[in-house]
């Protein structure tokens, strides 16, 4: 049931995508689609793998769409980041089946962390693009900041991920 | 409690990854903005993520209870950090059984928190029980790291078998020396009276016949036969047992078993038990409440253990079969090393009577001509077995699930009343 949810809300950034687009719908919405269906099969099979390649996947179609449009920032962009986080989520929670049922009132309460966090998400995105539109400083400071803040996050994510696996 | 990250994680720092890296090549901000929050998550989500440090502690309310009732054992759970998200299993024995499902649980828990989460079990069937087997997960509240852990706080439950229904059971055709309920044949102090017999030097005046006296011209005293109390042994099958789906002959056997004994305890007579099977166990006729426990304890414990050694009743102590006990044996008659065991103590001069638990109701009849035909053998078989019992004078009756226990005693006593006994 989540993980059909979890399709039909990766579906709508894939329709925007393959609706919106300029040029060669056919391959936004085959990319788009193909994410769908991955996603699908990672939930069904228990694959975390093809799930996230399946939000990959309907990720690339929406760059397509912003590479192929008329220049400009998509102002659409934190609705489609709420939406693959939203995807993310519910298709996550379908892979793992849980241990022990849960209370009406405790599902509520799991399904009102998944919404709080895709609303988190449309705001982070909205304030990502609102920080890229402002021009805070001149282009080429703003791109070594960018590269900066990627390797830095990355490493971060490493480093805590093998803190965390490591052996108590 | 061990911790591991979720696939999601993984996920989550791959496509921030994938997102920033391709906005830097595409220079596009739209990626950007779809990766931050992915990287956002997964850096929150192990900022986030301590240890719960949750413990628990299982309270059982009794450590003894018997088949088909309830019982209600407490989990109490608190954590000093808090838990966003618990979630708790109460593993349960082959035996035990969870109503509604109760025995697995979902909760939430704030920091200090403490919650006693009582759980509905019902027990199944008898035997001894280590309850507490606990499988714990918890999660960090963006679900990105899972703690998990199983906990040992077992406790043993003994479940006591549900005493079959009885009203009258085997009278023993000797008793003891101590006082008791039966009347014996013996000549005594007692209330039943027995004979008449001239008086001698040192019988009491009040015993004095004056009727019988007056007629003989001498004295004549009335004799009683004293009630007195006997010795039986509750003798259980474990070589091999007939199981259906939820009973066997063995659970059949022990219920019955636990009556007798309870039954002959109250009568004050000496009560034993031989468990004679794969594993032998055995206890000494004694009275009390105390014996009681005692041969309910083995009882619960008694179960059919492989075994092909020959066995015979010359590794039973000699204690334990007194000479002129009542052996009430209890058996499915389904190995030889059991029905050889019960003519044996026949042939040694016991009171012996058989209850047999059919194994007949737990055998299904296979399909076609020869597998009927079997069947049909395996049946006279065991007519053919009963009449060597009968035969050797050890009274049998027959019992199943859907029969009375009752009815089964009542063909016994029927038989030892026509049949009579020859004393070795």
């Amino acid at each position: 049931m989540r993980a059909l949810a979890a399709a039909a809300v990766l579906a709508a950034p894939v329709v925007y995508s393959a609706v919106a687009t300029p040029r060669a719908p056919g391959l936004v919405a085959g990319l788009g689609i193909a994410g769908v269906a991955l996603l699908i099969l990672g939930a069904a099979v228990g694959a975390s793998d093809f799930v996230a390649g399946g939000i990959a996947l309907a990720g690339t179609a929406y760059l397509l769409l912003v590479l192929f449009g008329e220049g400009g920032v998509d102002l659409r962009a934190p609705l489609v980041a709420g939406a693959l986080v939203l995807a993310a989520e519910l298709a996550y929670s379908a892979l793992e089946p849980p241990l022990a049922p849960a209370a009406p009132a405790f599902r509520a309460l799991r399904a009102g962390r998944v919404a709080l966090t895709a609303l988190g998400a449309v705001a982070v995105a909205g304030l990502v693009l609102l920080a890229s539109v402002a021009e805070l400083g001149s282009p080429a400071v703003l791109e070594a900041v960018g590269i900066v803040a990627a390797v830095a996050a990355l490493g971060l994510l490493a480093l805590l991920a093998r803190r965390l696996t490591s052996p108590l | 409690m061990n911790r591991r990250p979720t696939p999601k994680l993984g996920g989550y720092a791959g496509l921030a990854a994938l997102g920033l890296f391709g906005a830097l090549v595409a220079e596009r901000p739209e990626l950007v903005a779809l990766a931050a929050p992915f990287a956002v998550l997964a850096a929150l989500g192990l900022v986030l993520a301590r240890p719960p440090q949750a413990a628990v502690e299982l309270e059982l309310e009794a450590e003894r209870v018997f088949e088909g009732e309830e019982l209600e054992p407490v989990l109490a759970v608190e954590s000093r950090t808090g838990v966003a998200d618990l979630e708790l299993v109460l593993l349960l024995p082959h035996g035990l059984a969870a109503v509604d499902g109760g025995n697995a649980m979902t909760l939430r828990l704030g920091p200090g928190e403490r919650r006693e989460l009582p759980v509905k079990l019902t027990v199944d069937r008898w035997g001894g029980y280590l309850l507490g087997d606990l499988v714990l997960r918890a999660r960090d509240p963006l679900g990105l790291v899972h703690w998990e852990a199983r906990l040992d706080r077992r406790r043993p439950l003994k479940a006591y078998p549900r005493p079959a229904r009885v009203d009258e059971l085997l009278q023993p055709a000797q008793t003891q020396v101590f006082s008791g309920n039966y009347v014996s044949r013996e000549r005594g102090e007692g209330i039943e009276f027995a004979d008449l017999r001239p008086f001698a030097p040192g019988d009491r005046v009040r015993r004095v016949n004056w009727r019988a006296s007056a007629r003989r011209g001498e004295l004549w005293v009335n004799e009683y036969h004293p009630e007195r109390n006997a010795d039986v042994v509750v003798f259980l099958d474990t070589f091999a047992e007939a199981a259906g789906e939820r009973e066997s002959t063995l659970d059949l056997s022990v219920r019955a078993a636990s009556a007798f004994v309870g039954h002959y305890l109250r009568h004050k007579d000496r009560v034993g038990f031989v468990a004679f099977g794969g594993r032998l166990n055995w206890l000494q006729p004694r009275t009390g409440v105390a014996q009681l426990y005692r041969i309910v304890d083995a009882l619960v414990d008694a179960e059919i253990v492989l075994n092909y050694a020959w066995s015979d009743v010359d590794v039973i102590p000699r204690h334990t079969l007194p000479p002129r006990s009542l052996v009430v044996a209890l058996s499915p008659l389904l190995d030889d090393r059991a029905v050889s065991a019960l003519l044996d103590l026949r042939g040694r001069g016991f009171d012996l009577a058989l209850v047999e638990v059919s194994p007949v109701p737990f055998v299904e009849p296979g399909h076609g001509e020869r597998a009927e035909l079997a069947h049909r053998l395996w049946l006279l078989q065991r007519d053919a077995l009963r009449a060597r019992f009968e035969r050797a004078g050890v009274a049998v009756g027959t019992w199943d699930a859907d029969t009375s226990l009752v009815g089964a005693l009542e063909e016994v006593r029927s038989f030892r009343r026509s049949a009579g006994r020859a004393h070795a």
